[in-house]
């Protein structure tokens, strides 16, 4: 696959794809160590959520100025080359749906979990469907 | 050692001086893992006999378990406990649970819970964030509905902050006043909102951004997936039901989790996010509708056909929601004893406006009139139906008829509750967990009666199970097929009674969702016994916690835990109130009446046969442990569970052997 679609209409507020996510990428129940976040609207009940389009042409790569974001050609995901990362944060600034995030003192963004997100696995309201494209 | 899941800390605040104190979890740890648990090991220490519920001293209790806040499916919840204002007929010790989002933030705040002693002297909200607490004046939002001082709070300190508050029904001391967050979030039962209230403090708003460990985080996310999975629908619902597609079209009907966690279609949890007011003419409401709330409208060819029609239902179920009043009590024991007091001839008008169930205008006059305690007659319903009763000198008998016991309407009960389908024999198991709590003991009845009377082929003609077959999958679990067969009558009664006592303690002190809780029948696996990977759906929430925390505990060990919880309550309710046996079969009356519904097997209505139930109860104390004479923890049961100290407290009342 290459990236998930959200549809935050269905979105029961239920955060399991939150939680999941960062407790895989931390080892804690850590909302900062996730990387896609929903905003609950209690009221409206209207939720939305961030999260990483896997762009075609990603402004987060493009404002590398090391080169650290490349392409994960098992999965199709944007990754992060943390060697090669300086932690300069411009990449973190420079996503229009803010959804390059900053934990630890790292930019931290979704890889698609190697190509079975495990967020779409814990959605069990059709919120978070993964997507495959051509090639 | 550190255990993962918790946060780390109690808060304790006293309103009265204004101290601070952050309490060390592990105090209570393992032992008394968490919520209900932890609040019973408190309240033994500190509630001394003769506290009221609004005696300054009397502590309020908020806490949330190891799994609240994490992956673990269905654990958004929290539990609120200490002497109860509802209780009747005295004040006593009681719980009462919440869902939401409210308890997941108290956690990433750095707080497992909440313990509030004191008076503050004028009206205050705790403003807690990250391991801080600080006492806010609260003076504005006094007055306020709880929808208004949630969206105060939040548009001060940010959006992402979540707020549990009282209205005025708490402000009040109205003695059925919840304590409420988002919508329809609410400790409903209990009356804590007037306990809240007492103590001049008008909500608790919380934000955390702090990290919660897990001992062991790639077995953890495997057995939260599994049960995710497995976990395919809530109690006694073999289907998912699917939405109300005019209802879509009409009012923006969608599905939405009752508490964070939550993974299944519920079959009674919806949001509505645009519905036009009736008495608020040309605002539009949105909100959320679970349960109970669902009868407001009213249903047509029932016992609760009054009829406001979707919209002022809604409406009015939104208005008792920002008053902050128990929906249960108004829509299961309230009105109904209203009607029968109207239809009676007993009773046409109240403080002057007459009964008319119809109109959206009398319902608002009714619950407004409530929650301010205004006109005579509606200030003594402030005081909940029972004590209204006896205040005004009316409606006695149908009291009877609708109260089992302790001040709470029926529920599961198949008598006075007419809108949940239970027949004989299960209201027995009802009985009896009715019988030794101090409220309706719907946590336990969720997990019986309402899921066999669910998977039953009378509730579930498509997709539910043989009699044959719910026999052999229950007899896994309660060890014998009398004890979820139809035709057992008052055999194999006892021991479920007993068994979910336990898993109701642990569904309130984990915290996990109680209407998905014990997962028992399954339509995923073969011989419909629920199971997933290396799990029995029994051991679910065990294996969700020994992961989390890194406590090493087997089922049984969980198990015996949860019945200490069990054990030490008792001895607080004979400790503080001299809880006895004679207390337990008050609730035989009200069974002696003809039960509302027919078991088809059986062909016609029963009633309790008071010789047959007293046995059911001589076997239920045999299980627990306790002296059949006056339904205590004998002292032997004392030391079997580690408590041989507090049974010094119980001196004579207490026997060597049961």
């Amino acid at each position: 696959m290459a990236r998930f679609t959200v549809r935050s209409d269905l979105c029961t507020g239920c955060m399991n794809c939150q939680t999941v996510c960062s407790l895989l990428r931390s080892g804690k129940h850590d909302r900062s160590a996730s990387a896609i976040r929903v905003n609950l609207e209690l009221f409206s009940g209207k939720h939305s959520h961030i999260y990483c389009r896997q762009c075609e042409s990603p402004e987060c790569r493009k404002a590398c100025p090391v080169n650290a974001i490349y392409k994960d050609l098992y999965s199709g995901a944007w990754k992060i080359n943390y060697d090669l990362c300086t932690r300069c944060g411009i990449c973190v600034e420079a996503c229009p749906f803010g959804a390059m995030f900053w934990h630890a003192e790292t930019p931290l963004k979704c890889d698609l979990c190697g190509g079975a997100p495990a967020c779409a696995e814990a959605c069990r309201f059709n919120v978070i469907t993964s997507v495959e494209d051509e090639i | 050692m550190k255990y993962g899941g918790y946060a780390g800390k109690l808060l304790r605040v006293n309103l009265s001086t204004g101290n601070i104190e952050q309490q060390d979890t592990r105090d209570y740890l393992p032992d008394w893992y968490g919520g209900r648990a932890m609040a019973a090991r408190i309240a033994w220490d500190e509630i001394p006999p003769g506290t009221g519920a609004f005696d300054p001293e009397s502590p309020l209790m908020i806490l949330t378990g190891p799994l609240t806040g994490t992956a673990a499916p269905f654990s958004g919840r929290t539990t609120v406990c200490g002497i109860s204002s509802q209780g009747y007929p005295q004040e006593w010790y009681s719980r009462s649970s919440f869902g939401g989002h409210w308890g997941p933030e108290l956690k990433y705040a750095g707080f497992d819970g909440i313990v509030i002693t004191g008076k503050a002297s004028s009206p205050v909200f705790l403003k807690i964030e990250n391991r801080t607490c600080t006492i806010e004046d609260a003076g504005e939002l006094w007055g306020t509905g709880i929808y208004l001082t949630q969206k105060r709070i939040m548009e001060q300190y940010g959006r992402d902050w979540r707020v549990f508050a009282i209205g005025p029904a708490g402000e009040n001391r109205v003695r059925i006043a919840i304590i409420a967050t988002e919508t329809e979030s609410a400790s409903g039962q209990g009356g804590y909102g007037a306990v809240m209230g007492s103590k001049n403090l008008k909500a608790i708003a919380v934000h955390g951004t702090l990290p919660l460990t897990v001992a062991e985080p790639e077995r953890f996310l495997e057995v939260c997936r599994l049960v995710r999975n497995e976990a395919h629908a809530s109690h006694g619902w073999p289907h998912i039901p699917e939405l109300d597609s005019d209802k879509v079209k009409k009012y923006g009907q969608r599905y939405q989790a009752c508490t964070q966690g939550c993974a299944v279609r519920c079959y009674d949890a919806r949001f509505y996010t645009t519905v036009p007011a009736v008495l608020q003419k040309g605002k539009r409401l949105s909100g959320q509708v679970d349960c109970i709330a669902g009868l407001f409208p009213g249903i047509e060819g029932t016992f609760y056909d009054w009829n406001l029609g979707f919209e002022a239902g809604f409406e009015i179920g939104q208005i008792a929601n920002d008053e902050g009043l128990n929906h249960w009590e108004i829509l299961v024991g309230l009105v109904p004893w209203l009607r029968y007091l109207r239809d009676d001839g007993e009773l046409s008008r109240i403080d002057g406006m007459k009964i008319d169930l119809d109109s959206p205008e009398f319902w608002s006059f009714l619950l407004r009139g409530i929650s301010r305690r205004e006109g005579e007659f509606r200030s003594a319903l402030s005081e909940g139906t029972a004590r209204a009763s006896e205040i005004l000198g009316i409606g006695g008998e149908r009291l009877k008829q609708l109260f089992p016991a302790w001040g709470y309407a029926g529920h599961w009960d198949g008598h006075g509750d007419r809108i949940n389908y239970v027949f004989f024999p299960y209201w027995v198991v009802s009985a009896m967990q009715w019988a030794v709590d101090t409220r309706d003991p719907i946590s336990s009845a969720h997990g019986y009666g309402q899921n066999i009377m669910g998977w039953s082929r009378i509730c579930s003609p498509e997709h539910g199970l043989s009699w044959d077959r719910i026999n052999e999958v229950s007899s896994k679990v309660y060890g014998s097929e009398t004890c979820a067969d139809p035709e057992s009558g008052y055999t194999g009664k006892a021991f479920p009674a007993y068994w979910h006592g336990q898993r109701s303690v642990m569904k309130d002190s984990l915290t996990v969702g109680d209407q998905v809780f014990p997962r028992i029948y399954s339509r995923k696996t073969e011989d419909n016994f629920a199971r997933a990977g290396d799990m029995d759906g029994p051991s679910f929430e065990r294996h969700m916690f020994t992961s989390l925390t890194g406590i090493p505990w087997t089922d049984m060990e969980l198990d015996h835990a949860s019945e200490r919880v069990i054990q030490l309550e008792r001895a607080l309710l004979v400790r503080n109130f001299n809880r006895s046996r004679a207390d337990d079969e008050s609730v035989i009356p009200y069974y002696e009446r003809t039960e509302q519904q027919t078991n088809p097997l059986i062909g016609h209505t029963v009633a309790m046969d008071e010789n047959k139930f007293r046995k059911v109860m001589d076997e239920y104390y045999a299980l627990r442990g306790w002296d059949r004479k006056m339904g205590r923890p004998s002292l032997e049961t004392m030391k079997k569970f580690d408590l041989a100290d507090e049974a010094k407290q119980l001196g004579d009342r207490i026997v060597e052997k049961d």
